[in-house]
């Protein structure tokens, strides 16, 4: 048969060679070598089919410690923010104690700073109550992540990701703010649209297999704009920007026990501010990359972004709290570029548009005279603004295993006149630094 | 018991000698070139594919034991190959060359002869078969894998590597005549 061609060909091929890749020793010699890179430990452990190292090694670790620092400090940055965040709300509600949800919800936060900050060999104690929650472990959890992404715990954030012991520990603060009804809806609502992307992840290493130069990429990301913004305006205000109105008051003064009047006519001899604090958005998102080739990207995805406002109009004793929700889906369109791709690190520029409607949103009103609640009214706000954005972007990103890294991107944002009469951050402050931090899944 | 100049080289290997590994280098990767470029077309890939390989024997050299001359050559050799199949892998499906059956069939199985052909000539006809079919061919001729263990290597049904096989060997034939003519064109 024509096996003896074959092996002819394997005979007369065995001693072929071909031209060797030009600096291939160098860079050889230099992964292998290289002092500082041994002293540091450094021998790559993590080697891929599309990681070049042209560039002598010293280079390599200024720019892991660089990018290392960078993560440290946005991590802190955004640890710290978010702490004085909640700081700022803890000393808000106590001092509104004396209307019952609120003195819930201030315990409740104040009980789970303990449990935070107690050792995980509590958390065990509670094995019946995991068990009994066992079912909606998932969900308790996720929720539980946002929870505490939005109180600033980020540090615990990631130590749940890591470890699934603590998710008992999750589940009994679950319970905890369960008892707060109010709180645990929103949380719930929370948790499910983050189980959302969750799923959205899970499913998508299950879709076909794309063996496209490892080129798709999942990530899940969340990210804060540079911070919440207050704006003082004498007098009472409302949420769409204006002053009130005479007939406003006209109109709500018809009957006596208006709590509105109430709380006009307690503060009629003091000095009244109307104080409007938007709190920093918050996102989070699961997306897909593109590569094009070793260097450019384009991306899409999904994102979900929280937008908080509060309102407050009065005095110190008598006002009127407001707190604006409104919750946008996006969809992001971006191109990256990669300047810098090195064993386990990747340095790069991003731009793109994001195009954003919101989905929900709510107003709450609270009434207060003498610190006490005297009524309180929600709404839906009808107007659903889509708001269009762009943005620029600098990132870096480790890896830590092969399919898996930490990014940490801080830019600009500029967001468009949405011509809604809703207030929102984006208003205020149209051109705005973010910072989004997360997880990137590479799928191949 | 003298020890022949591979073994004393795979020693000073382990101690991470830089000279030494300069020295494996020197000596052999040339032909490393080749078995790599046999299964990675790109230029870069081949680069990338032989620069893992080599980080890869400096991190497991102390796996290795000396079985007698030549063995240290199959051993790296080994790791190209797979360093290169786990490149092909992560880079391109080999499940789905959808273009099965656009190569005509072959029936006769006539014997080219190779004789007249230069090494670099069959190397370029050799690459320049579709990645699948490449990489099976390679497997089954140059590291004389059944087809059942190239199934298991690629992940794919053994009547498919078989299959695949005999397309490859057939666009070959088809290739070495076609290299023929036009040399013999050429002469007259």
């Amino acid at each position: 048969m024509s096996k003896d061609w074959l092996n002819d060909l394997r005979g007369k091929m065995e001693d072929h060679t071909e031209d060797v890749p030009d600096g291939l020793w160098d860079d050889i010699r230099s992964e292998l070598f290289d002092e500082d890179e041994r002293i540091l430990g450094a021998v790559p452990t993590d080697v891929k089919g599309q990681i070049k190292n042209t560039t002598p090694k010293l280079t390599t670790i200024i720019y892991r410690a660089v990018s290392v620092a960078a993560i440290l400090a946005f991590v802190f940055f955004g640890i710290n923010h978010l702490f004085i965040n909640s700081n700022e709300k803890k000393i808000e509600e106590s001092d509104d104690s004396k209307t019952e949800s609120v003195i819930a919800q201030s315990s409740s936060e104040e009980i789970k700073n303990d449990r935070n900050s107690y050792s995980q060999n509590d958390i065990f104690k509670n094995d019946h109550i995991g068990r009994i929650f066992k079912d909606s472990l998932v969900r308790n959890k996720s929720s539980e992540i946002i929870k505490n992404l939005l109180k600033g715990d980020v540090a615990h954030v990631f130590n749940s990701d890591e470890q699934q012991k603590s998710s008992d520990f999750n589940n009994q603060n679950q319970i905890l703010s369960q008892e707060n009804n109010a709180k645990s809806n929103d949380d719930n609502l929370k948790g499910n649209e983050e189980l959302l992307a969750i799923n959205e992840l899970d499913k998508k290493p299950d879709l076909p297999k794309i063996k496209t130069n490892k080129s798709w990429m999942v990530s899940v990301l969340t990210g804060n704009a540079s911070s919440g913004s207050a704006g003082q305006v004498p007098g009472y205000a409302t949420f769409n920007g204006s002053n009130m109105s005479i007939s406003d008051v006209f109109h709500s003064s018809s009957t006596e026990l208006d709590p509105l009047t109430q709380v006009l006519l307690a503060n009629q001899d003091q000095q009244v501010d109307a104080k409007i604090k938007h709190k920093m958005p918050v996102t989070f998102g699961a997306s897909v990359y593109y590569n094009i080739g070793k260097r450019w990207g384009i991306g899409t995805g999904i994102t979900y972004t929280k937008l908080s406002s509060d309102l407050h109009s009065g005095s110190d004793l008598n006002y009127i709290q407001s707190d604006q929700t409104i919750h946008y889906v996006g969809v992001p369109v971006q191109v990256n570029y990669n300047v810098i791709k090195k064993a386990g690190f990747t340095g790069y520029l991003t731009g793109g548009t994001l195009i954003e409607k919101a989905v929900s949103g709510s107003l709450k009103t609270k009434y207060i005279v003498e610190n006490i609640l005297k009524d309180e009214t929600e709404e839906e706000l009808s107007s659903k603004p889509t708001q269009i954005s762009v943005n620029a972007a600098a990132g870096v990103q480790l890896n830590i295993t092969n399919r898996l890294g930490i990014y940490a991107e801080p830019g600009l944002g500029y967001h468009f006149k949405d011509n809604s009469t809703l207030n929102t951050i984006y208003k205020e402050k149209p051109l705005n630094f973010n910072l989004k931090f997360g997880l990137r899944l590479s799928l191949d | 018991m003298e020890e022949n100049k591979e073994q004393i080289l795979a020693k000073r290997l382990l101690a991470k000698e830089e000279a030494a590994w300069k020295e494996l280098f020197g000596a052999y990767s040339g032909n490393l070139s080749y078995v790599c470029s046999r299964y990675i077309i790109e230029k870069d890939d081949v680069h990338d594919v032989l620069q893992n390989s080599f980080i890869k024997m400096f991190r497991s050299i102390d796996s290795f034991q000396y079985r007698g001359n030549g063995s240290l050559k199959a051993w790296i050799t080994r790791i190209v190959i797979n360093e290169s199949l786990r490149h092909l892998k992560q880079n391109l499906s080999l499940k789905t060359d959808t273009d099965l059956d656009t190569i005509p069939d072959f029936s006769n199985d006539d014997e080219p002869d190779l004789e007249s052909i230069s090494k670099e000539s069959l190397m370029e006809m050799i690459r320049s078969l579709p990645d699948g079919y490449r990489t099976v061919f390679n497997l089954y001729v140059f590291e004389e894998k059944s087809h059942k263990e190239i199934a298991a290597i690629l992940g794919i049904a053994e009547n498919s590597s078989a299959s695949q096989f005999h397309r490859a060997k057939a666009m070959l034939v088809q290739k070495v005549n076609e290299h023929k003519m036009i040399k013999k064109a050429h002469y007259e």
